[in-house]
């Protein structure tokens, strides 16, 4: 009796987001779970709503533009996701260092991360400007002739990718408080044995924040294959669509064409995508995430 | 106790967040009726009418709405305007959800792919049952423009013909004469190369903005006898990829590529902050634009004129007119009423509003007359009209295939990645690929 009241109240406290969850999330992604195998121009309201089989997905394999997305997507994600990884690891250490003004450091390192993409897009544009931009102003100085970053096909994507290191300040403080949860007594004993500032890092803080890793890297493989913002304000997919990411094009589709089946229908090939390399990275946890109290190995 | 206190706030607190969500269907409903109530026993229509535009620029429109609501008792209609760029996504998702407004300005460019869609409802029928209303008022390139498949679906707001625009700053202390009517494009690209400059190895003026927007460069294709499509719409190949056409856009990528070069490049033209700003900071000395750049013009203390576009070497002159005409919703269920908005929107008094502070030109063929009378820097912008074609995008609707794939191969010309020849073979071929 008291036990069901209590449930009662339970799904009561969990309604608003559960309403939240059916209509703004399940609710759409069943409606284009239906479109991708629809044809639907939305202009004509949805009587017009047409089903097509799998049209849409055929149309899809043999679409050049699909793949060059896929391409731009892949080279960006294979890039960006271990160097970020990487830079946003050695940064956390340098931060989690005990010296003088370090709030003050960490503030710096976390700022990108709170201004808007939109707006720090417009900055790294000005940065980027090939005659004018401070970046080919430095170059200047040693005497190289920066290039045409965001205009020249050989360059905008690389472009793309180092402005995405500016932006990892969430990734460092996520790895910051998981280089604080390192046991103090860990090192003491490694110094102890005679371990140097190298073997430290390796042998004891890298496996100590593998969960972090293994966090950190779920949520880089998302929001890589997931890129927008700033190739849509910066580039819009150009020069020549060497940065025509997957999501771009997915919206070019959607509401620059309004070919909303189609887009739906490359939406459902991104999400098993994403799905298919989060599941890769967690079967291989177990090789390589350490887990504190965790005796299975 | 705590028990039900947890469940009472539970309850109030989702009850909240239901209730929020419906409070907007809820306002309506109660306005709509209050509104009812007001006007007595008969019912007024409501109806609503929708631009792009910033606000301010759009508020002759507001004025025009009012005085409509002040004659025309039975109707009470709202004016919502969509500021910034999103205009074509609010409207076509609003027709989607039932929910667009009863009358929306499109603009030429669309004019083609929102009929082919059945969103415009055809205006034959209430124009003919109208005696008191006469297309004979308007400019008839504007109306033929209006008119597709033989059917009439906009009424005019207002237009832009293309045409040069000069700076005469610049052309005056180079002591070198302003465009005449009877230039040709030789005559142009040659008094740019007089008109660029260079300062250090880096550009500080431009003769001529040979740039990537695809009215401009229509406008020159047919001057030198040649376009992308055929008249139909309907064939890339021997027309995209023509002789003429190829040599044409040899010579117009050649403008602005190179280190002879008289026009920005697309990089020099973001780096100086776009064509128009270059051409108010005297920093380039001719470009092909539409009338709507005046009203910035007018707010620089930048010297300017006007001209015709040039001939081509056979002697053909072509512009086109960039025009915006109201639409109705062929899903209102207010259809006369709608109709009357309309005119009202496009009729005399609206065209001698909008043209009384200068920003367009009026679509009436009186009003025009008047302008002509007293304008002197308009005079070849309005005499551009009667060169005005329509370009494939207005003739068909596979208008944007062949305009995407011309872009496409314009673009890979510019950063040299293809020559011009087989960028645009490439470009028939996959236009004509594309057309069912």
């Amino acid at each position: 009796m008291n036990n069901t009241k209590s449930d009662r109240a339970g799904y009561l406290f969990i309604l608003p987001w559960l309403l939240g969850l059916v209509i703004f999330t399940l609710g759409p992604m069943i409606f284009s779970l239906i479109l991708s195998f629809s044809k639907w121009d939305v202009i004509t309201g949805v009587e017009s709503i047409q089903y097509v089989g799998l049209d849409n997905f055929k149309a899809i394999f043999h679409d050049p533009l699909f793949y060059q997305s896929l391409k731009v997507t892949f080279i960006f994600a294979l890039v960006s996701v271990p160097l970020f990884q990487v830079a946003s690891i050695l940064i956390a250490v340098l931060l989690n260092m005990r010296s003088r003004g370090m709030k003050f450091f960490r503030l710096i390192y976390f700022m990108p991360s709170v201004i808007p993409a939109v707006a720090t897009s417009m900055m790294w544009v000005m940065i980027f400007n090939p005659e004018y931009g401070i970046l080919n102003e430095a170059l200047g100085w040693f005497g190289i002739q920066g290039p045409a970053w965001l205009q020249d096909p050989n360059y905008a994507l690389g472009a793309l990718i180092v402005m995405g290191l500016w932006g990892i300040g969430n990734t460092i403080i996520i790895y910051l408080s998981g280089l604080q949860g390192v046991p103090e007594d860990l090192y003491e004993a490694g110094e102890l044995d005679g371990a140097g500032i190298f073997r430290r890092f390796f042998s004891i803080t890298l496996p100590m924040i593998t969960p972090t890793i293994f966090f950190n890297l779920i949520m880089g493989i998302i929001g890589g294959f997931q890129y927008f913002t700033q190739a849509f304000v910066m580039t819009n997919g150009g020069p020549l669509n060497s940065t025509l990411f997957y999501n771009l094009y997915l919206y070019n589709k959607a509401f620059i064409e309004f070919d909303m089946g189609y887009a739906s229908a490359l939406s459902w090939i991104l999400f098993i995508i994403i799905l298919l390399f989060t599941l890769l990275v967690i079967r291989s946890s177990s090789f390589w995430v350490y887990y504190q109290g965790d005796d299975r190995d | 106790m705590k028990k039900k206190l947890s469940i009472t706030l539970a309850a109030v607190l989702s009850s909240v967040l239901l209730l929020s969500a419906c409070s907007t269907s809820g306002n309506t409903a109660n306005s709509g009726n209050s509104s009812a109530g007001n006007s007595g026993s008969k019912e007024k229509v409501h109806l609503t009418f929708s631009t792009w535009g910033d606000v301010n620029s759009s508020s002759s429109e507001q004025k025009l709405a009012d005085e409509f609501n002040a004659s025309h008792p039975n109707i009470e209609v709202k004016f919502e305007p969509v500021p910034g760029d999103g205009y074509a996504t609010k409207l076509t998702t609003s027709l989607a959800s039932g929910t667009a407004p009863d009358v929306f300005l499109i603009g030429e460019g669309d004019f083609y792919s929102y009929v082919d869609k059945g969103v415009v409802e055809p205006l034959d029928d209430y124009v003919a049952k109208d005696t008191s209303f006469d297309l004979k008022m308007y400019q008839q390139d504007l109306i033929d423009m209006e008119r597709i498949n033989d059917k009439l679906y906009y009424l005019p707001k207002d237009f832009n013909p293309l045409a040069l625009w000069y700076n005469k700053r610049i052309f005056d202390e180079a002591g070198i004469a302003y465009p005449s009517d009877e230039w040709t494009w030789d005559d142009l690209i040659a008094t740019a190369q007089k008109l660029t400059k260079q300062e250090k190895g880096k550009y500080t003026q431009f003769g001529f903005n040979a740039g990537t927007w695809e009215y401009p460069i229509y406008t020159y294709l047919w001057a030198y006898g040649t376009d992308i499509a055929n008249e139909e719409g309907t064939k890339a190949e021997g027309f995209m990829n023509s002789e003429k056409t190829v040599s044409a856009i040899q010579k117009y990528v050649d403008l602005s590529t190179g280190p002879n070069r008289v026009s920005p490049t697309p990089q020099d033209t973001e780096t100086m902050g776009g064509d128009s700003s270059m051409f108010m900071t005297d920093k380039l000395a001719m470009m092909v634009t539409g009338r709507w750049i005046k009203s910035d013009l007018d707010k620089s203390n930048v010297e300017y004129g006007s001209a015709l576009i040039p001939k081509g070497p056979d002697g053909d002159r072509a512009s086109i007119i960039a025009a915006a005409g109201w639409a109705m919703n062929s899903k209102t269920k207010h259809k006369e009423e709608a109709f009357e908005l309309m005119k009202w929107l496009s009729g005399t008094d609206a065209q001698k509003l909008r043209s009384k502070d200068g920003l367009v030109l009026p679509a009436t063929t009186a009003e025009l007359e008047e302008v002509k009378a007293t304008e002197e820097k308009d005079k070849p912008v309005i005499e551009m009209m009667s060169y005005a074609r329509k370009p494939v995008t207005m003739r068909s609707a596979n208008g944007p295939i062949f305009k995407d794939a011309f872009t496409q191969a314009l673009e890979k010309i510019l950063v040299g990645k293809m020559d011009v020849k087989s960028a645009l073979d490439e470009a028939a071929k996959t236009a004509d690929s594309k057309i069912k």
